[in-house]
């Protein structure tokens, strides 16, 4: 019974994991400068209620104040679209 | 609640991995950086996200890649959109509105390659039970053999290294065949040879019983003295050759082998001594040269020894075993080696403190052997000597022909004492001979006399290669003879007849003009030719000595009327100089009146301007080139300046006298007064005569012809600084310029003194004489400006008319005349006082010393006396 159970729950961590990598993969075709971790932050925050627009004002607002130039140079400009 | 802690928690996660600074380190930002996150979560007044919006959104995009031809991102982001669209997810939505929102310029920056870095690398293949067994399987059928377990056991493992340690040959040949045979190793020996061999070891035998010595055979004596003078150990002779008393001759009586055996131990005693000397070398090349000499010898010594053990050994004819005839042979040839041993004895403790003593010994053994017509010794000992000369010679060799000298060579006598000199001291000052105690020159006595040409030579070489001419470039040097014992000696084979002494010093005067005849005559033809040492000297002499009278007395007098016209700048010694060079480039070539300079001396003036001390702080130089400076020494140019001074003076004297003429005199009214300043004006007009000629004639002149006579003849350097030297120094003597003529050389000058006082109380009294004429002109005639000149030919034109006038000025002039009386007196007083002293001190002088020119001068000027 623990069996059953576990693949479940496995193929559920799997499905969630992959959909984080297309997200990753769709987040740095669109240059966003998300690493996998603040994405994985950033879809928890969404799946707890946040708004993805304020989401992002947030993240532009600390970015332009603390962030670093880690994944790309340059000061954070709003969103291409 | 628990919703708001979760949020809170991953918005702190979030902002803790979107700063760039440690949050411990700046709380302070961190919290703002917290707060900003809480604020903007908390606000509500987004909208939701319109799924259609976003997908519409993102078809714009596509499009807009490709029309900006980005169709690699376009399909790539295609592809993953739909992947995505195809799994369930509430919140896909909004995620995808977030990455929309938080792109930033794709078409630019984004790379699809960038794809391949996210892909996380493959996971490894699980491993499978399969792939485990095909690898490495359970068991074949072996497993069930037996254990060997001696096999691999580690007992085994320290054998073989021991194996190869030990020595592979008995361990072979045991390895061959387990046993061997032991008896077969033994060889067996000859019975016979062995009771020989016992017999033959005398000192092994019993004593007899009677008187406690062991007999041994004639031959047994003579070989154990063979060995004992060839340096080994025996038992016959201890080891300080004192023969042993336990052996005796069975034949012969004790006391006469006894007293042969002695003689023999003798011997051996000295050349073991020898030995011993030799064991102990010395680092010295020459002490090495002479030890090598000496261990030759002895090894010609042994060698004899050598021969006549053969003679015992292998008999070729029957031949008698005899001791005495082995002491007559052994003292025939032991002779000269036992002469060398009594040197080595002797010199043994000097030789630290004195290194060429074993040479002088030699020298002197060598001469005595030739006196007591000991041929061997003499032939041994001389070929020693002149082995070990070689080494000696070599540094001298070097010296003579390159003038170069070892380093810290405290064996050569020459060294260098200071090489920093200039160049015009190099010939005497750079080199010095070195001398040890009681200023004996550190060399081999034999050496002596020639060590000054030696050193002479090198001294020379050293010279013409500052001037830059090189011996070795010179033709034809003459080959070195050789200096050994059949080119000294000759190669007669009886002794020579002449003394060794002589032969030796010939040889080696030969030896040395080999070498020193070239440098010199370079030397000699470059001093005179091109420095020109002749011409030099007559520059001297005309600048100096006034050799041309004429050229020295435009000199002279354009010096005085410097002095007379200006006080104070007189000597200003630009101008001298210019003058000097004009006046006397009539005389020399331009060249040499270049050269002349002429110095100033500043020293207090109190004496009268005019007097002619002031003469002395003019002073004339002459710029020598350097290799002529080593002749003519810096210390001569003094006295040259001062004999210069004395005849400037002498002019000096002549000129102020001159210049009062007898008119001047005649026009003094007092006769008693005119008389005595005619009587004055005679006398000191020809005292300066007699002085002048006296320098110019008697002394200059004779002394240069015998200085350019010698110098002409000169041979080296030496000789001709030397002429010089003398030459100064008998002008500086007989122009009474030296140190205990001083009293009257000061005399003299007082003289002249005189004349100056004269000349200027002469001047003086014309001058009061002319104003005061003029003052009575003036009373009578009207004033008319007139030199002192015109008014004194005024005077002598109108002396006979002014006859009534004179005498009223004589009554005015009465005091002054009076005045001027004493001093005329005075003046007259001290000429009749100076002169005989003068005289006197000449005559005295003259009388002791070795100078006829003073008695000359004496004469000259006592002839003024006399008539008195």
């Amino acid at each position: 019974m623990p069996a059953d159970a576990a693949p479940p729950q496995d193929v559920k961590r799997k499905a969630a994991r992959e959909v984080i990598d297309i997200l990753h993969e769709i987040a740095t075709l669109l240059n966003t400068k998300l690493d996998r971790q603040q994405l994985s932050y950033c879809v928890s925050l969404i799946e707890n209620g946040a708004n993805p627009e304020a989401l992002a004002n947030v993240i532009r607002e600390l970015r332009e104040e603390y962030g670093t130039d880690s994944v790309d140079g340059g000061v954070e400009e709003p969103g291409a679209r | 609640m628990a919703q708001n802690a979760k949020v809170a928690a991953l918005s702190d996660e979030l902002v803790h991995s979107i700063l760039a600074f440690d949050p411990v380190e700046n709380k302070r930002a961190y919290r703002h950086a917290q707060d900003i996150a809480k604020a903007g979560l908390r606000a509500h007044q987004y909208a939701r996200t319109n799924q259609f919006d976003v997908q519409a959104t993102l078809a714009r995009l596509d499009e807009k890649f490709r029309v900006l031809n980005r169709d690699d991102l376009a399909d790539a982001l295609d592809e993953r959109v739909k992947e995505i669209n195809d799994r369930p997810g509430k919140w896909i939505p909004d995620c995808l509105s977030l990455l929309l929102q938080l792109s930033h310029q794709p078409t630019e920056n984004s790379r699809v390659e960038a794809l391949e870095l996210l892909r996380p690398p493959t996971p490894p293949p699980e491993l499978t039970w399969k792939e485990i067994l095909d690898d490495d399987p359970y068991s074949d059928d072996d497993i069930w053999k037996d254990i060997d377990y001696g096999a691999d056991s580690s007992g085994d493992d320290l054998l073989p290294t021991k194996r190869e340690v030990a020595k592979p040959s008995p361990l072979t040949s045991a390895g061959e065949d387990d046993t061997y045979d032991p008896q077969a190793c033994v060889v067996a020996g000859d019975a016979a040879v062995v009771d020989r061999l016992e017999e033959a070891q005398f000192w092994k035998h019993e004593a007899e019983p009677e008187d406690g010595k062991v007999d041994i055979t004639e031959l047994q004596a003579v070989r154990e003295t063979l060995f004992m003078l060839a340096g080994l150990p025996t038992s016959l002779f201890h080891a300080d050759r004192r023969v042993g008393p336990e052996y005796e001759l069975r034949h012969a009586m004790t006391r006469t082998t006894n007293y042969l055996l002695a003689e023999l131990g003798d011997t051996g005693r000295a050349i073991h001594r020898l030995r011993q000397w030799l064991k102990r070398p010395s680092s010295l090349p020459l002490i090495q040269t002479f030890e090598a000499a000496v261990s030759k010898r002895l090894l010609e010594y042994h060698q004899s020894l050598a021969l006549l053990q053969q003679k015992y050994l292998v008999p070729e004819k029957p031949t008698t075993v005899s001791l005495l005839e082995l002491h007559d042979n052994v003292r025939a040839f032991s002779r000269p080696i036992l002469r060398l041993a009594q040197i080595v004895a002797e010199i043994e403790p000097q030789l630290l403190i004195n290194p060429f003593i074993h040479l002088e010994v030699l020298f002197d053994q060598v001469s005595l052997a030739q006196m007591t017509l000991e041929q061997d010794v003499f032939r041994f000992l001389s070929h020693i000597f002149f082995e070990c000369l070689q080494t000696y010679l070599k540094p001298m060799r070097r010296w003579m022909e390159n003038g170069e000298l070892g380093l810290n060579d405290e064996t050569f006598f020459v060294f260098e004492n200071d090489s920093g000199s200039e160049a015009s001291f190099l010939w005497h000052d750079r080199f010095v001979l070195r001398r040890g105690q009681e200023n004996k020159l550190r060399s081999p006595a034999f050496f002596e006399p020639a060590a000054q040409k030696i050193f002479n030579t090198g001294k020379s070489v050293v010279f013409l290669k500052k001037l830059g001419i090189r011996t070795s470039r010179l033709p034809a040097i003459v080959e070195e003879p050789r200096l050994d014992h059949e080119a000294v000696c000759g190669s007669f084979v009886d002794l020579p007849l002449s003394p060794f002494s002589e032969l030796f010093q010939a040889a080696f005067q030969t030896w040395i003009e080999s070498k020193y005849s070239l440098a010199f005559n370079v030397l000699r033809e470059y001093i005179f030719n091109d420095c020109g040492l002749i011409e030099t000297l007559n520059s001297f002499r005309i600048i100096y000595l006034s050799a041309n009278g004429s050229v020295f007395q435009d000199f002279a007098d354009a010096i005085f009327e410097r002095m007379d016209i200006s006080q104070r700048a007189w000597n200003d010694r630009f101008l001298l100089t210019e003058l000097a060079r004009g006046i006397f480039s009539t005389e020399l070539p331009r060249s040499q009146s270049e050269r002349i300079i002429v110095r100033s001396v500043r020293k207090s003036s109190k004496s009268l301007s005019t007097s002619i001390k002031m003469l002395s702080h003019i002073l004339l130089d002459y710029a020598l080139p350097w290799p002529l400076m080593n002749i003519i020494q810096r210390s001569s140019i003094p006295i040259y300046q001062q004999l210069s001074t004395f005849l400037l003076q002498c002019y000096r004297t002549k000129y102020l006298l001159q210049r009062i003429s007898p008119q001047s005199v005649r026009e003094i009214q007092e006769g008693r007064l005119r008389q005595l300043s005619y009587k004055l004006r005679q006398r000191l007009i020809w005292l300066a005569d007699v002085l002048r000629s006296y320098l110019t004639g008697t002394v200059i002149d004779p002394c240069f012809a015998d200085m350019k006579n010698a110098m002409s003849k000169a041979e080296d350097i030496d000789e001709m600084s030397a002429i010089h030297m003398k030459y100064v120094a008998r002008l500086q003597d007989q122009a009474l310029l030296s140190e205990n003529l001083k009293p009257i050389y000061k005399a003299i000058l007082l003289l002249l003194d005189l004349a100056a006082s004269y000349s200027q109380h002469h001047a003086r009294r014309e001058a009061v004489n002319a104003r005061s004429m003029r003052q009575r002109n003036t009373d009578k005639k009207r004033p008319r400006r007139k030199s002192i000149l015109s008014i004194k030919l005024e005077e002598d034109d109108s002396d006979s008319n002014n006859v009534g006038n004179d005498e009223e000025g004589a009554a005015s002039d009465s005091p002054v005349t009076h005045g001027q009386e004493v001093v005329l007196e005075g003046i007259d007083k001290e000429f009749r006082r100076l002169l005989p002293f003068v005289t006197a001190g000449l005559r005295s002088v003259g009388r002791v010393g070795a100078e006829p020119v003073w008695e000359m001068l004496a004469d000259r000027l006592e002839w003024e006396v006399r008539r008195d």
